[in-house]
C-alpha cells in the first residue's frame, strides 16, 4: 500500500494535511491542487548534490488570484502548513523549484502572468509572478514599445519577478535587477495586502516611477525573504537605443585579470561602458563550441595545457571582456574612441566587435544577452561535463584587479582539489563583480557529488574565512551562508520573521530565516 | 500562433531525418499513432538532437517491436533538429498540440534542465526521469543510471538490469520512488536471476540487488552508506495473485539481447512506458549492482556518454 501524498510536511500530521488540502481544494479547485507523484516530480529535480527526497514537496498550488492566496496563508495558518512560492521556478543551479525544506506545499504562482501595464513614456512595467521575459518581450514588441529588457541566462522561460526578488542579474545598462525595481505589492502571513513605496497611497499614480515612499524603505525586506507573498512588481524599462556596439576583448593570460579590471573600473563608474560587463574565463565560454570530453579524459581538472588547447582551437582567450556601446552613433563612436585606448595602451588585449566575430556562437549570445534578446545557449555548460550537476558559487568581489586574481586563484585552487574546473566569469557592477562560478559535476557519479558537496563547502568556508560574502546561494547551503553573515543580522532577519509571520508558514528556510 | 512559430514546427516535423531512424514522417506517425489501442495512451519518441540519438531510437523501436507482437502497434517519433538551447518555443508549441499523449524523450543535460521546466509549465505528467552515464574513468563505476520514477508501475530498472547483465558490463542503476510505501512491502514477483536481493534492515522499503558484489559494497559503489545492514530476502509464489497474473504476462514476452548499453536502454524505457517492465517492486528505491566476474571486462565505448531520459504524459 502506498501513502496518499509523497512527503508531508514536518510536524504536519496525515490528518491535518489532508485537512488543509481539502481546503486548498475548496479555494483553488481539485484540479489546481497536485499532489500525485506524477505531478509532483516536474517539482522535484534539483542540481544540488544532496538526494532530492530532502527537497521533495507535499503538494504544488496554482493560485490564479490574490484572493486565493490571501485565503492560502489563512489556511496554512490554521494547519500551520508551510508554503514555498516560484513564480516561474527556474532557478535553476540555485534549486530550481524544489522547495528549501522537505513536505513543503509548493505555491506556484505561473498561472497569475497578467502583464497589468508597460508605460512606454515613463519606460516602466508592471506584472504578475507568473510572467515570463518572453511574454513579455513579445508584449513590447507587438506593441512597438521601444523599450529593452534586461534579462538573465534563462531568458525566455524565466520572469523577472522571481529573477529581481532573489536578486539576480542580466546584461544590460539595467542589469543590476533590482536597482531598476519600483514598488510592489505583497500579500503578508496575516492575508493583508501592502503595496510599498508610493503604492501604499490610494489614488497614486506614482507607484512604479518613485522607489521611496514615505518612512522605511521596504521592499529590500521582501528579496531573498520569507516575509510575504510578491503579487505584483514594478520595474523600469529602459528606452531601446538608436545604437548598439557589442565587442569582446581577449586576453591570454590569467593573471590579465588584474589589468581587465582596473581597465573596466573607472570606464564603468564613469558610465562610458554602462552595461553589466562580464569578463569570462575560457572554460565559461568553451562548451558552447567544444566538449571536454574531446580534450581530456580521467578523474582530475582540466589542465592548463588543455585549456589552451581549446582556446588555441575555438579562438578564445583565456579571459573574454563582453561589453558594449549604446546611445546614439555619435556618442559610440567617442565611447569607443576611450575604449580602445583605455585597452590599447599595453598592448595584450585582442579588441573584437561585431564585425569579426558575428558567426563566433559565443559572441553572438552574449551579444543577445547585452540587448535583452533571449536565448538559452549558456546553459551548453551543463553539457560541459555531463551527468546534471551544478551548483552556482557566487562570492561578491571589489572591482580591483588584485581582489579578482586572487579570489579566481583561490576558487581554482579549491576546485582542483576535489578534481572540479573553474567555469568562472566576473559581471561587473560599478564597484563591486559578482564572481559567479559554475560547479559542475556528475550527479550520477557517487564519488563526484560527494566531492562537489565538499567542495562547495569547503569554498563557502575559506572564502568568508577571507571575508568574501556569498550574495546568492543553492538552498541545500542557505543555512550556512546565512551562518557566514553573523549573528545579529540572523537575529534581526529572525525578529522580522516572527513579527511577520509567526507560525512561520511561508518559506521556512530561505535564506537561511525562520 | 504566429507565422514564424508555425512555420519552425512544420519544418521540424517534416523532417527527412526522421526517416534516417526509419521513423515515419508526421503525417506517417499520427496516423499510426492513431492505431494504439485504446488501454494505452498513444506513444511516441522524441529525439534531442544528441549523438545518441540513434542508438536509443534502435532500442526502442525494438521495444516497440516487442509490444506490435502483442498489441499490433509501432513507434512514431520526432526528431529535433535544432537543440531545445535554441528554440524552446518550438518544444512548447509541439507538447502543446499533443494532448493525451505519452512522450518519450531522449536528451543531452542543458536540453534536459530546459525540458524539465516546461513539463511543469504545461503541467505534464512526469513518469520517470533517467540519468544515464558512461565513463572509463578510473575512479568512477563505469556504467551509471540513476532514475527518479513516480511509481513502481513506471519502473524501467529491472528490464534494464536484465539487458546489461547478459552484456557482463559493470553497470549500476538507482530507482528512486515518490509514492510513499506505507509500512514494509512484501516481495511479489520473482527476483532477477543473476542477482541476490537485500532489503535495509533500518528502512525495509529499500531493496539492493546484488550480482558479483556484497550489499555493502553495492552500498559504497552507489554513494548509500556502506555501513547499513542488509538481509537477504526471497521471493515466495504464494504472496499475490495480482502479480503472478503480471508475471505470467512479462513471461511471454522474450525481450531481445543488446550489445550496446545505449540500445539497451532506449528498449528499457520505452518497454516500461508501453507496460511492458519487469521487476516492478513496490518500494521507496532500489539499486541493481552488478560487478563482472571477468578481470578485464570490455569497456570500450564507454566514455564520455551522458544523457537524460523522459517519460512523460501531456
Amino acid at each position: 500500500m502506498t501513502n496518499k501524498y509523497i512527503a508531508l510536511p514536518k510536524g504536519v500530521s496525515a490528518e491535518n494535511f489532508d485537512a488543509a488540502i481539502r481546503a486548498f481544494r475548496k479555494v483553488l479547485g481539485d484540479a489546481s491542487v497536485l499532489t500525485s507523484a506524477e505531478q509532483l516530480a516536474p517539482y522535484i529535480k534539483t542540481m544540488m548534490p544532496v538526494p532530492d527526497a530532502d527537497h521533495t514537496p507535499s503538494a504544488a498550488l496554482l493560485a490564479t488570484t490574490v484572493e486565493q492566496i490571501q485565503k492560502i496563508v489563512a489556511i496554512c495558518n490554521q494547519y500551520k502548513v508551510p508554503v514555498w512560492m516560484i513564480s516561474t521556478g527556474k532557478n535553476l543551479g540555485y534549486g530550481s523549484a524544489a522547495p528549501a525544506e522537505r513536505g513543503q506545499v509548493v505555491l506556484d504562482l505561473k498561472r497569475m502572468n497578467r502583464i497589468l501595464e508597460v508605460d512606454k513614456d515613463l519606460a516602466f512595467a508592471l506584472v504578475e509572478p507568473g510572467v515570463t521575459y518572453q511574454q513579455l518581450y513579445d508584449y513590447i514588441k507587438e506593441h512597438k514599445l521601444g523599450l529593452w529588457l534586461s534579462m538573465p541566462a534563462p531568458s525566455a522561460i524565466a520572469g523577472p519577478v522571481g529573477n529581481t526578488l532573489d536578486r539576480g542579474v542580466g546584461y544590460t545598462p539595467y542589469g543590476e535587477h533590482f536597482l531598476f525595481a519600483c514598488g510592489m505589492e505583497v500579500v503578508l502571513a496575516n492575508g493583508e495586502i501592502l503595496r510599498t513605496g508610493m503604492g501604499s497611497m490610494p489614488n497614486s499614480n506614482t507607484w512604479q516611477v518613485f522607489k521611496w515612499g514615505y518612512g522605511p524603505y521596504l521592499d529590500g525586506i521582501f528579496t531573498q525573504s520569507n516575509y510575504g507573498i510578491v503579487t505584483k512588481f514594478g520595474f523600469w524599462l529602459m528606452p531601446e537605443p538608436p545604437a548598439f556596439k557589442p565587442f569582446v576583448i581577449q586576453y591570454q593570460h590569467e593573471e590579465d585579470i588584474v589589468e581587465i579590471v582596473e581597465t573596466i573600473r573607472p570606464l564603468r563608474i564613469s558610465g562610458v561602458i554602462p552595461n553589466a560587463v562580464v569578463i569570462a574565463h575560457a572554460l565559461y565560454e568553451a562548451p558552447v563550441k567544444a566538449k571536454r570530453s574531446d580534450y581530456v579524459s580521467g578523474p582530475g581538472s582540466i589542465p592548463d595545457e588543455a585549456v589552451y588547447r581549446i582556446m588555441k582551437d575555438h579562438k578564445l582567450g583565456i579571459w573574454n571582456v563582453y561589453a558594449a556601446l549604446y546611445g546614439t552613433q555619435e556618442q559610440i563612436d567617442v565611447n569607443w574612441k576611450i575604449v580602445t585606448q583605455a585597452f590599447g595602451q599595453s598592448g595584450k588585449a585582442k579588441i573584437l566587435t561585431e564585425q569579426e566575430a558575428a558567426d563566433d556562437p559565443a559572441f553572438a549570445y552574449r551579444a543577445k544577452l547585452m540587448r535583452g534578446d533571449m536565448t538559452l545557449t549558456e546553459f551548453s555548460l551543463y553539457n560541459w561535463r555531463g551527468g546534471g550537476g551544478s551548483m552556482w558559487f557566487a562570492p561578491v568581489s571589489q572591482a580591483r584587479g588584485s581582489e579578482t586574481l586572487k579570489q579566481m586563484a583561490l576558487t581554482k585552487q579549491i576546485l582542483a582539489k576535489y578534481g572540479l574546473d573553474y567555469s568562472g566569469e566576473f559581471i561587473v557592477g560599478m564597484r563591486d563583480m559578482h564572481h559567479i562560478v559554475d560547479v559542475l559535476y556528475d550527479k550520477t557519479d557517487p564519488e563526484q557529488t560527494k566531492a562537489a558537496y565538499q567542495c562547495f563547502d569547503e569554498l563557502l568556508t575559506e572564502f568568508s574565512a577571507r571575508g568574501y560574502g556569498t550574495y546568492r546561494v543553492n538552498t541545500a547551503f542557505m543555512d550556512k551562508v546565512a551562518e557566514t553573515y553573523g549573528p545579529v543580522q540572523r537575529n534581526v532577519h529572525k525578529t522580522l520573521k516572527k513579527a511577520l509571520d509567526p507560525n512561520g508558514i511561508i518559506a521556512p528556510g530561505k535564506s537561511g530565516i525562520r | 500562433m504566429d507565422e514564424t512559430r508555425r512555420n519552425l514546427i512544420k519544418g521540424m516535423l517534416t523532417s527527412g531525418t526522421l526517416l534516417a531512424f526509419g521513423i515515419p514522417t508526421v503525417s506517417q506517425a499520427m496516423s499510426i499513432s492513431q492505431t494504439l489501442s485504446d488501454s494505452t495512451r498513444n506513444c511516441q519518441l522524441l529525439l534531442g538532437n544528441t549523438p545518441i540519438d540513434e542508438a536509443f531510437a534502435r532500442g526502442a523501436q525494438a521495444a516497440c517491436t516487442s509490444y506490435i507482437n502483442h498489441h499490433q502497434s509501432v513507434l512514431p517519433a520526432f526528431k529535433l533538429e535544432d537543440e531545445l538551447l535554441t528554440n524552446p518555443l518550438r518544444i512548447v508549441d509541439l507538447l502543446t498540440q499533443s494532448r493525451n499523449m505519452r512522450w518519450i524523450a531522449v536528451m543531452d543535460h542543458a536540453s534536459a534542465a530546459i525540458f524539465t521546466e516546461l513539463v511543469r509549465n504545461l503541467e505534464g505528467r512526469l513518469l520517470s526521469l533517467g540519468s544515464h552515464s558512461s565513463s572509463g574513468d578510473d575512479t568512477s563505476f563505469p556504467n551509471r543510471h540513476i532514475w527518479t520514477t513516480a511509481a513502481s508501475m513506471y519502473s524501467a530498472g529491472g528490464l534494464l538490469a536484465s539487458l546489461l547483465f547478459e552484456n557482463r558490463q559493470d553497470f549500476f542503476i538507482v530507482e528512486n520512488f515518490l509514492e510513499q510505501m506505507m509500512g514494509e512491502s512484501a516481495i511479489k514477483s520473482p527476483l532477477l536471476a543473476g542477482f541476490a536481493t537485500y532489503q535495509r534492515v533500518a528502512q525495509p522499503a529499500t531493496r539492493l540487488h546484488c550480482a558479483g558484489v556484497s550489499p555493502q559494497e553495492a552500498s559504497r559503489i552507489i554513494g548509500w552508506k556502506a555501513s547499513e545492514n542488509w538481509k537477504s530476502i526471497s521471493f515466495h509464489a504464494d504472496q499475490s495473485s495480482a502479480y503472478q497474473d503480471k508475471t505470467a504476462s512479462d513471461a511471454a514476452i522474450k525481450h531481445p539481447q543488446f550489445d550496446n548499453w545505449i540500445e539497451a536502454t532506449g528498449y528499457a524505457v520505452v518497454a516500461s512506458a508501453l507496460g511492458m517492465g519487469i521487476n516492478q517492486q513496490p518500494c521507496a528505491s532500489c539499486a541493481f549492482v552488478h560487478r563482472s566476474d571477468q578481470r578485464n571486462p570490455d569497456h570500450r565505448g564507454l566514455p564520455g556518454k551522458h544523457f537524460v531520459s523522459f517519460v512523460i504524459d501531456v
